[in-house]
């Protein structure tokens, strides 16, 4: 399964919004400015990657190596939570900014299912720790470029006529759903 | 303590999906049946009655400071036992929500209710509170499940409702349907709630 | 301050190992029901029963044998036998993934063939493809076109109705998925033919038609017989693609014809064809055979069918055939549509004979 095969599938073919319903809330709540959208891709990247890459190395070296695959839920969620902690910190000195723009969604990313989700995916696919780490670059580089893609529309949307009822979720969600339908042209992408 | 206010409030005034807008993974993920939907309300359900019993319990004796990981913990614990017997003695439906019942412990429902009430309040109506928000969480998914299955799928639990004729419309089973129905269902309850505040 | 990190450290520790116990202890009560739970659902006793009607339970194989299919069949996951309630070996169950990928991912199959060779059950154990067009495959009107064929042709997919054994008609919009498919069974066909069935012939082939040579080349003759040595020796050190002569008896014992066998001069799309003529005493056509052909299936193949044939059957050696587009005069038949070089190629070995007879056998 080549590298760039696994990387295309998790951005595009598999793309972890559009196509796997992981990452909905922050992709709902967080899209309505794109420069919010891309310093929230960008953190999410980093702590998609990275945790990934922990998770890995932990099921490997302490789940299977003592059989008590069973704790995978607990282990993982504090990993993410202990490493989203960290971010948190890492941004509020380092870039201020990014941190206040960011808010309340920052320590949201624990709860966001894309982390945890592509955490426990890359364990059932087997993949080794490179194919691991191409696969958290491609699945947050999609999900960057989906919830940058959605806050350009809804940008856009703001000053569009939309009818009352339909004002603010339902009309994010039903756009949502036009992208997924685009998206689904990259089904059959065999590379 | 008015439990059917409780009741109301999980299910209506506050329901997790339409009012809410919390755990929307699961939502739109496994909602391509009404059987679907239940299940994942369900399994949803005694994991929100368990973490809000024992979090309800141990509310006086953890920490502030370490609460959010602590609930997480519990909250963990209880979603991982689930998993564990629903591949055990529901493996039908253990395959079909696959990914999604371990992303339970990540269900914004379920630590935000955590946080919000059982955290502050008695043992009793934290668990009545848990039960409320998982049945209005339910019904919203069978809503949603339903709706999808019987046009996208013909079917409603797995029965044909129409003849061999019917052609579903396939797109309400994958991603963008899930999308679109919720859209149109929440404009719906705008609707309604309008007239009723009007 | 430090007091108080450790404190809490201490207390969020507490809590994960209460947490970690609970779940060891919840894992106790159900690891064994989970792995019969998951055990059943590729080797329960129903498993048997839907793969070889019948069917009551699985027996596994020598490792051995999986080993040697393993290294050399990439997509063969496990084979097993199939048994009936008295012990009795039914068949054999294969599990094997789709060397064609399918349309959302990799795709696999456990198939049942029984001692008969015979494809009596299917069940899909992955299968990733598009609800409601894809997963179509697992209906029976697609997958139901398998069960009951023998296991000892490659099966294709087209998209109308099928006219041979070999052939099934894919799903409608899922032609990936249905060539995915396929090659599943395929795989697991071939498998059985080369592992497990003591009948097979080794090779597999599209089903050829059996042909009781005598009769097709020279009816009526009750044996053949071959011609002298000095004779075949002669013809074979001028004729270079003659190959063999045989002398047809009636139940008398009179010579009614000759059978030559021989390739062809003209080479035809890819290669030359090999054909047996039946001729009577006067030189005349009476019946043929294709014995060797490497032409392409089902356009140049069509040189063996009959209505092609037939063209030459009363043709003698006093003329040479000539292939034409559209036949007129005596000497003259119908070449196949898309397939020119063939028909002029298999023309050519008749038109061979006919000169072995005219230079030997008058």
């Amino acid at each position: 399964m080549g590298l760039f095969s696994i990387f295309i599938g998790a951005a595009l073919v598999n793309n972890y919004v559009l196509s796997r319903f992981l990452g909905i809330c922050p992709f709902l709540g967080v899209s309505t400015k794109v420069a919010t959208s891309l310093g929230m891709g960008i953190a999410v990247t980093f702590v998609m990657t990275l945790a990934s890459i922990i998770t890995h190395l932990v099921q490997v070296a302490v789940l299977e190596n003592f059989g008590i695959e069973y704790l995978q839920t607990i282990a993982f969620i504090l990993i993410i939570a202990a490493l989203v902690q960290f971010v948190e910190m890492f941004l509020k000195k380092s870039s201020p900014s990014l941190y206040e723009a960011l808010g309340v969604y920052l320590p949201l990313i624990t709860t966001n299912c894309a982390v945890l989700g592509l955490a426990i995916i890359n364990v059932t696919e087997g993949y080794d720790i490179i194919e691991t780490i191409v696969n958290s670059l491609g699945a947050a580089i999609g999900f960057t470029i989906a919830i940058v893609l959605f806050a350009g529309i809804r940008e856009r949307l703001e000053t569009a006529d939309v009818p009352e009822p339909l004002k603010g979720f339902p009309i994010a969600l039903i756009t949502a759903g036009l992208m997924s339908i685009a998206f689904l042209g990259f089904a059959g992408l065999a590379l | 303590m008015n439990y059917m206010r409780i009741l109301k409030n999980g299910l209506i005034d506050e329901n997790p999906t339409f009012v809410q807008l919390l755990g929307m993974c699961p939502t739109l993920a496994v909602t391509t049946s009404a059987i679907n939907g239940i299940g994942m309300g369900a399994a949803t359900t005694v994991v929100l009655l368990g973490s809000n019993l024992v979090i309800s319990s141990l509310r006086k004796v953890i920490p502030d400071k370490i609460r959010i990981p602590a609930f997480v913990v519990i909250i963990a614990t209880f979603v991982t036992i689930i998993d564990m017997f629903m591949n055990a003695y529901a493996y039908d439906l253990y395959q079909a929500l696959g990914l999604f019942i371990p992303l339970i412990v990540v269900n914004c429902l379920i630590l935000g209710r955590a946080e919000s009430y059982s955290s502050k309040n008695a043992v009793l109506p934290s668990a009545v509170d848990g039960i409320a928000m998982g049945l209005g969480f339910t019904l919203a998914l069978a809503l949603l499940g339903s709706v999808r299955e019987i046009l996208g799928a013909g079917s409603i639990f797995g029965f044909h409702l129409f003849g061999e004729a019917f052609k579903p419309a396939l797109v309400m089973i994958l991603p963008p349907g899930a999308f679109i129905v919720l859209g149109l269902l929440i404009a719906g309850i705008n609707v309604i709630s309008k007239k009723k505040t009007a | 301050m430090k007091n108080e990190v450790l404190r809490l450290s201490v207390t969020l520790f507490l809590i994960t190992s209460i947490a970690a116990g609970i779940l060891a202890f919840s894992n106790n009560l159900t690891a064994d029901k989970i792995k019969e739970v998951e055990e059943a659902a590729s080797k329960g006793g129903d498993v048997a029963g839907e793969l070889i009607p019948g069917g009551a339970r699985f027996e596994d194989i020598d490792n051995e044998i999986k080993e040697t299919i393993m290294s050399e069949n990439d997509h063969f996951t496990d084979v097993v036998k199939i048994l009936d309630n008295g012990g009795n070996l039914l068949g054999y169950g294969i599990r094997t993934f789709a060397p064609t990928k399918g349309y959302g991912g990799d795709m696999e199959l456990f198939v049942g063939i029984s001692t008969e060779h015979e494809i009596t059950g299917l069940k899909t154990l992955l299968l990733q493809e598009t609800p409601g067009l894809g997963t179509n495959v697992e209906n029976d009107s697609f997958k139901g076109q398998f069960v009951g064929k023998d296991a000892d042709v490659i099966f294709s997919v087209i998209k109308t109705t099928p006219a041979e054994e070999s052939e099934v008609s894919a799903v409608s919009g899922a032609t990936i998925s249905s060539l995915s498919f396929t090659s599943a069974i395929n795989n697991a066909v071939l498998i059985y033919d080369t592992y497990f069935n003591e009948e097979s012939s080794g090779e597999l082939i599209e089903e050829p038609e059996e042909v009781d040579i005598d009769a097709a080349l020279i009816p009526g003759a009750a044996k053949l017989e071959a011609a002298e040595e000095e004779l075949i020796t002669s013809i074979a050190s001028e004729n270079s693609q003659f190959v063999d002569l045989k002398k047809a008896f009636n139940d008398s014992d009179e010579l009614i014809g000759y059978a030559i066998r021989t390739w062809s001069t003209i080479e035809g799309f890819y290669d030359h064809i090999e054909v047996y003529v039946g001729l009577n005493v006067e030189g005349e056509v009476l019946g043929m055979a294709v014995m060797t052909i490497s032409e392409t299936p089902g356009l140049g193949t069509s040189v063996e069918k009959a209505d092609f044939q037939e063209q030459f059957i009363g043709k003698n050696a006093s003329m040479e055939i000539k292939p034409v587009g559209a036949a007129a005069a005596d000497d003259e038949i119908n070449t196949i549509t898309g397939a020119t070089y063939s028909a002029v190629s298999f023309t050519s070995a008749i038109n061979n004979a006919l000169k072995i007879y005219n230079d030997y056998l008058q």
